[in-house]
């Protein structure tokens, strides 16, 4: 009997194998990029916490719905300020720069929850713990909340402050709470000792260190170059203390990748921007930040020369790379810090509410988003967009002490984000869909603007086309409070 | 692994590792050879000429503290720049100095890229030849400021 002939199979080709090998490797990428196991593991413990206690539940994500009870722990960052209500719909935060007369700040964003007994339940300040289980420090642990830091701090003698600052500098130096004058004493001392040890174990001195190049230092390091962290720490330092400079360091931790500079001081000044950068960007990248930030603070003085302004470089959270970009996960990471730092702006501010601005470019725009869609939002009076790839939702969801009209959006048309295949995945469409309508501002761009030209100028090498500044002029009106 | 199959996975690899690659920034090198010093003389002379235009003695004061050299997307460049308030000028003059300014810059090889008015009075402009930017702003005081920037450079110039 004749048996069925089939053609023998030929076998894949090696191309073929190495695309199969290629999509499964991204698969695996992607998988642990995002952070996926973890997340899984997280929302399951999570369901089963919710279901025992038979009560409200917050999501891991912060989004509206079931809601954690007070002090139970979901495995995500904690936010003690907040309950949301049992509607899953966010409540704004009151108008949190009206200091009660003790200075402290109203715990705007703890409304009232409804517990399953229709018990009114208000969640209360949690005391803070201290350091090192049974042995108590002297400062507060660095998870306590800005108002709670800064009633310590304000309840200190001023020999208890120098004991703490002799004994303790490390754990208040970067402390939302604190006053900018003392992390910025604080940090420079760190800053002088990290160069001066840095020197000594290089065999530099600080002029022969700063005659090289940053190509020379980090893209094409010749012998004898100083290391990038002692180029740029060196660098800092110049700028810092050169004659005018009214610099405040409030964070420098380069084992962390946190570098959060002010130009100008954030606590005295009427008007406060704090600018977010996106993708690639770490500490070392805070020379850089500090020029942009202080193109926008002197934009924001050409509009209105009498008040004081601050703009803050804030490189407080870990950007990510170029294939995290696509991801929110970095942002979600983000978002509590950067609401405790403005919540921190807040506390420590002196006199009457500045008015405060936060401004996100590219994927930072996208932490913006993050801390602003969570239920305690953020403490700020304007928030500005700039080449943003979406924020995760729509800008009616921001929560923060502005409206509508004060949420500013730029983008133009030659702004590379708008021709990438990966925009879907902050929700591009969600935010610029019908955005005139909602009733928030377009920052006017100029016609050749790329992603990179709304804070300084550029010249297309290629096309020669030029661009203008009319983006940094509007920026200035925001801060100063003009728009 | 059927010929379909092999060809529909090599296909959605291809194409997955296609749109991971878009939407990188172009790099861009520097749009002028000038290095840093180079280049905050050159917008000291921006200015210097633009006020020259303007009709008796103008004070500089600046509106920041100094040159400003400021990150650009591709390290290392930069841009260098520095604003200035034109003091000793009266705020009824304030259109006319800035069509002053505007006029220089037109007969100096500068184009007009930007002009506000009158919702605010705000006019950039840039030169055809160096791509240095100027702006003239006035505050909501009615004080006028002038400012001047470089180009993306290298800071250590490119001769």
């Amino acid at each position: 009997m004749l048996r069925p002939h089939h053609a023998p199979e030929r076998g894949s080709s090696l191309v073929e194998y190495g695309a199969v090998i290629l999509l499964v490797a991204g698969i695996v990428a992607t998988v642990a990029l995002t952070n996926v196991p973890a997340k899984v593991g997280g929302m399951f413990s999570h369901g089963m916490d919710c279901i025992l206690r038979l009560g409200e539940c917050e999501r891991p994500d912060g989004g509206s719905g079931p809601q954690a009870a007070p002090g139970e722990d979901d495995g995500t960052p904690s936010d003690r300020r907040v309950v949301a209500p049992p509607d899953g719909n966010a409540i704004p935060p009151e108008n949190a720069d009206l200091p009660e007369e003790n200075g402290r700040p109203e715990n705007a964003d703890l409304p009232a929850s409804t517990g399953p007994a229709d018990e009114e339940v208000v969640v209360e300040p949690v005391v803070f713990g201290w350091f090192d289980g049974d042995d108590p420090g002297l400062v507060p642990d660095p998870e306590t909340k800005p108002d709670e830091v800064n009633d310590w701090w304000e309840g200190l003698s001023e020999a208890e402050r120098e004991e703490v600052m002799r004994e303790e500098p490390e754990n208040i130096r970067g402390l939302d709470g604190v006053p900018a004058e003392v992390r910025n004493e604080l940090n420079r001392e760190f800053l002088d000792a990290e160069v001066e040890r840095m020197l000594e174990e290089e065999g530099l001195t600080p002029d022969e260190a700063l005659e090289f190049t940053l190509e020379e230092v980090r893209d094409d390091p010749v012998p004898g170059a100083p290391s990038l962290e002692l180029w740029e720490m060196l660098k800092l330092q110049r700028t810092v203390s050169a004659e005018g400079s009214d610099h405040y360091i409030l964070t420098l931790d380069p084992d962390e990748g946190r570098a959060i500079v002010s130009t100008g001081n954030p606590d005295t000044a009427d008007n406060v921007a704090t600018l977010v950068p996106g993708t690639g960007i770490e500490w070392t990248a805070i020379n850089g930040q500090l020029g942009r930030a202080q193109n926008l603070r002197e934009a924001a003085a050409r509009v209105d020369e009498e008040a004081d302004h601050a703009v803050v470089s804030w490189i407080g959270y870990d950007s990510p790379n170029w294939g995290q970009a696509p991801f929110g996960g970095k942002a979600e990471d983000g978002k509590d810090d950067l609401q405790d730092f403005q919540y921190g702006l807040r506390v420590t501010h002196e006199g009457e509410p500045s008015n405060n601005t936060l401004i996100g470019h590219s994927y930072g725009s996208v932490v913006v988003g993050h801390a602003a869609r969570n239920d305690s939002g953020v403490y700020v009076d304007n928030i500005i967009l700039v080449g943003s790839p979406g924020i995760g939702g729509t800008v009616d969801e921001l929560n923060f002490d502005g409206d509508i009209e004060d949420v500013h959006v730029a983008m133009s048309d030659e702004d590379w984000i708008n021709q990438n295949a990966l925009k879907g995945f902050h929700d591009y469409d969600e935010l610029y869909d019908g955005l005139e309508d909602s009733g928030a501002s377009r920052i006017e761009t100029g016609p050749e603007t790329e992603h990179d030209g709304y804070f300084n100028q550029e010249e297309d090498e290629e096309s020669g086309e030029k661009v203008d500044t009319t983006e940094l002029r509007q920026f200035g009106g925001i801060i100063a409070g003009a728009e | 692994m059927r010929r379909p199959v092999r060809s529909v996975c090599a296909a959605t690899a291809l194409v997955l590792l296609a749109g991971a690659c878009v939407g990188d920034s172009e790099e861009t090198g520097p749009s002028s050879p000038l290095d840093e010093a180079e280049a905050g003389e050159r917008v000291e002379k921006h200015i210097a000429d633009a006020v020259g235009a303007l009709p008796g003695e103008v004070e500089l004061e600046d509106v920041g503290n100094g040159l400003v050299s400021a990150s650009c997307e591709t390290d290392p460049l930069i841009t260098v720049s520095r604003s200035y308030w034109l003091r000793g000028l009266p705020e009824e003059d304030i259109e006319q100095n800035v069509d002053l300014l505007v006029e220089h810059w037109e007969g100096s090889g500068f184009a007009v890229t930007g002009d506000l008015r009158p919702d605010d009075v705000f006019v950039t402009a840039e030169n055809e030849e160096d791509g240095f930017t100027m702006t003239v702003a006035a505050s909501i005081q009615g004080s006028l400021s002038i400012d001047a920037s470089s180009p993306c450079i290298d800071p250590s110039g490119t001769d």
